[in-house]
């Protein structure tokens, strides 16, 4: 069963956790590095329910944000943002790199391809795909993330 | 010109059938919560089409296609930008802002940032985008029953503005869901399909770039007799021939003042021309079009929407760069837009959704500028009427047989119809929604029944409608595309930076999210309406609007403020946030929890569960 946690907003003030040290951290990070890698390694058990009711006592910890919990969201947060990340940087490089072309190569961009010149086929149609493939690679990778998320509080 | 009857007929129907679902919707609407965000069942395909339905407005119907005729290759940037901003949407908004369970963007200030004062200003945003949006939804009504009917300006704006406020006071938010679905194909198939005949008619795409390119300087297909406003400025490519019908006075570029007397054929210079009066010219076929962009400007990167003239290219670059930066990230602030993503299941599906509508926009956008291309080639009258905006709806009269012309012709005033019908409508929704459920309901008298919310909501709706009739009156100068490029703009300052950090940075506080919206909202909204007020905006002209008489870096970074108020924004909660580190909500764990983790640990229960 999954459990409910109500959160109520504005948010009663909920019992703060410890603050964990360091060491502590560091070696259950190290301990989730081992466990991603496992998990890694027996992706492709597709049958695996997607809505399997996790482990108590790690949900607890993930809702409480105990030491455990804390650093599992933290993590997922943290690969998320880079995934986010990088793929915006690589799209931001792409288009913002176009008017720079238009500006100092406007000779290579008048270019004909398909007897289009280079420039107004890019903008008016490729740059479409190319918007696809990424937003499909980053809705799949993000996906991914995620089980391997409930899987590893599981 | 006839009226085409077959056109009053398809959008009779639009909004017929727009009224219907509206009406048969309130029988189904039971609960409040149907009635703001349809309860949150609507499947993956039916959410996109909707939400690409509500997105894609008069802006990407007819004032893409106006712009494209009017200024060339730059306008390109709009239709990307319009899609490219769901990117970012997907990337850093969608999944965490539908986990986080809230209808409205006020409703994630406040609980991000456990303030209700920040709840208030949110909602003051939501508004100005709004209202700023809503003015060339309006616009397009004008223009288009203008076309289609004949009738003046004015009429246009209130019978549609009526319509459709009154489908969203009866049919709240579930209405319009299927209405906006329904709408988006309807949107595709009235700009696709005119545009598969008119290219086998007409040729390809490829050729019309190319011809669009070699004429130099466009020349009436056909004689026209156009009618001109008071102080109209008209700039003459070459030596040209036209007979006033009226008597009257004009200016030339030299500042002479000549008398233009009825029926005496005048040749007037290479340069500019100010009519002083009003009056009605005929050209003759053949004759140069005045306010026509020379081919080499038109299908050049940095033409004349960037800047004025070649001298300023360095400031092209910057107007480019401050267009894409205010588009795509104006998207992802949009509130009207963000409203629809509480729709979803999940925050997964949330994803699934937005790719859906990544697919539909960028399908879409593929054919809006086809019609800016063939318009220059085949309508360039309208460069001297200064009604690009309408080259969408001219167009297809171009067409022989007449049957098909017809036809066409309310293929597309269907489609334009549906195009500002439901943004208006999403619209509506979104700003009676932040008056009704965030004002009244949460602060003028908190613990509002649903029954009283509802109300609220019907009278908010009913007001905010009027209002934007009233201030739509007065814009039919500026162009569609323009007026909604400054309400990217504004929330591309505001809520933008407001959402990215506080969904994927802790340190965000709330006294540094104040201060950035407040200084980038402010700053940008500031030296848009100083551009709308003294810039030169006349839709007759063939340059953007800009102010003039000052130094034309600023006057570019007025016309596009993106560039710098994006980063102040940012820079500012950044900075302000680190200093007030205090004013970081204690509870922020469990709310970056509630942000990021996957709804199938089913840790977290919606924000608001009204039923």
């Amino acid at each position: 069963m999954p459990r409910n946690f109500k959160i109520i907003h504005p948010v009663e003030k909920q019992e703060q956790p410890s603050r964990y040290n360091q060491a502590e951290e560091e070696a259950v990070l190290r301990e989730l590095a081992e466990l991603e890698e496992l998990i890694e390694s027996d992706l492709p058990d597709l049958n695996a329910p997607l809505y399997d009711p996790p482990d108590e006592e790690t949900l607890q910890e993930v809702a409480e944000q105990t030491t455990y919990g804390a650093v599992f969201l933290n993590d997922l947060i943290r690969r998320q943002r880079a995934l986010s990340l990088s793929v915006a940087v690589t799209f931001l490089v792409i288009l913002f790199s176009l008017p720079l072309v238009n500006y100092f190569l406007s000779s290579w961009v008048a270019f004909e391809v398909l007897g289009f010149q280079i420039t107004w086929f890019f903008l008016g149609i490729l740059i479409y795909p190319l918007i696809w493939a990424l937003a499909f690679y980053f809705v799949t990778t993000a996906d991914k993330y995620e089980e391997q998320f409930t899987k590893l509080v599981k | 010109m006839a009226i085409n009857w077959l056109s009053v007929v398809t959008i009779i129907g639009v909004i017929l059938a727009t009224a219907t679902f509206g009406i048969l919707a309130t029988r189904i609407v039971r609960t409040t919560s149907d009635f703001f965000v349809a309860s949150r069942t609507v499947g993956p395909l039916m959410n996109a089409a909707a939400i690409s339905g509500e997105y894609l407005s008069a802006a990407s119907f007819m004032g893409v296609a106006g712009m494209m005729m009017k200024f060339g290759y730059d306008v390109l940037w709009y239709p990307i930008g319009y899609a490219a901003g769901y990117l970012f949407l997907l990337l850093f908004v969608a999944g965490p802002l539908r986990r986080f369970g809230a209808y409205t963007v006020p409703d994630y200030a406040e609980g991000r940032f456990n303030s209700h004062n920040f709840r208030k200003l949110a909602v003051i945003f939501v508004m100005v985008i709004g209202f700023f949006y809503m003015l060339p939804q309006m616009k397009g009504a004008g223009v288009t029953l203008e076309s289609v009917l004949h009738v003046p300006y004015w009429v246009g704006v209130v019978v549609v503005g009526i319509v459709i406020t009154m489908n969203v006071v009866l049919g709240g938010m579930k209405g319009i869901t299927f209405v906006q679905a329904f709408q988006f194909w309807l949107k595709l198939f009235a700009i696709a399909v005119p545009i598969f005949i008119m290219l086998a008619i007409f040729g390809n795409y490829r050729q019309h770039v190319e011809v669009g390119q070699m004429l130099e300087i466009p020349h009436f297909l056909e004689n026209q007799t156009l009618t001109y406003k008071a102080e109209t400025h008209l700039h003459f490519n070459e030596l040209t021939s036209l007979t006033p019908q009226q008597n009257g006075r004009a200016r030339t570029q030299a500042g002479a003042e000549i008398s233009l007397v009825a029926e005496h054929p005048l040749e007037v210079a290479a340069g500019e021309l100010v009519l002083i009066d009003a009056n009605r010219l005929f050209f003759e076929q053949g004759q140069s079009v005045p306010n026509a962009p020379t081919g080499q400007n038109w299908g050049s990167p940095f033409g004349p929407l960037t800047g004025d003239s070649n001298s300023t290219h360095g400031l092209s670059l910057l107007y480019t760069y401050s267009l894409i930066i205010a588009i795509i990230f104006g998207t992802a602030g949009l509130p009207h837009i963000l409203v629809r993503f509480y729709t979803n299941k999940d925050g997964r599906s949330a994803r699934h959704t937005t790719l859906l509508v990544l697919a539909l926009i960028g399908l879409f956008y593929l054919f809006p500028p086809i019609f800016g291309v063939m318009g220059r080639v085949h309508t360039p009258e309208l460069y001297a009427s200064g009604t690009t905006d309408s080259v969408v709806l001219t167009l297809p009269s171009k067409v022989t047989p007449e049957w098909l012309s017809l036809v066409l012709g309310a293929v597309v005033a269907a489609g334009a119809f549906a195009a500002f019908m439901s943004t208006f409508s999403g619209l509506l929704v979104s700003v009676s929604g932040a008056l009704a459920h965030d004002i009244y309901g949460k602060i003028l008298k908190p613990g509002a029944s649903g029954r009283s919310k509802r109300l609220a909501f019907q009278l908010a709706a009913a007001a905010s409608g009027c209002v934007a009739v009233i201030f739509g009156l007065f814009v039919d100068k500026f162009d569609i595309n323009m007026l909604v490029g400054w309400a990217f703009a504004i929330a591309a300052s505001s809520f933008f930076p407001m959402l990215i950090l506080g969904t994927w940075w802790k340190g965000l506080s709330k006294v540094g999210a104040t201060a950035g919206v407040l200084a980038g909202g402010i700053l940008s909204s500031v030296s848009i309406i100083l551009t709308m007020l003294l810039g030169e905006a006349d839709a007759t002209r063939s340059s953007g609007s800009i102010v003039r008489g000052i130094d034309p870096l600023i006057a570019t970074l007025l016309a596009q403020p993106a560039i710098w108020s994006v980063p102040l924004s940012f820079l500012t909660m950044i900075a302000v946030s680190n200093l007030t580190y205090d004013q970081i909500p204690e509870e922020v764990n469990q709310i970056m929890l509630r942000l990021h983790a996957p709804e199938t640990l089913g840790l977290r229960t919606d924000y608001i569960n009204e039923v």
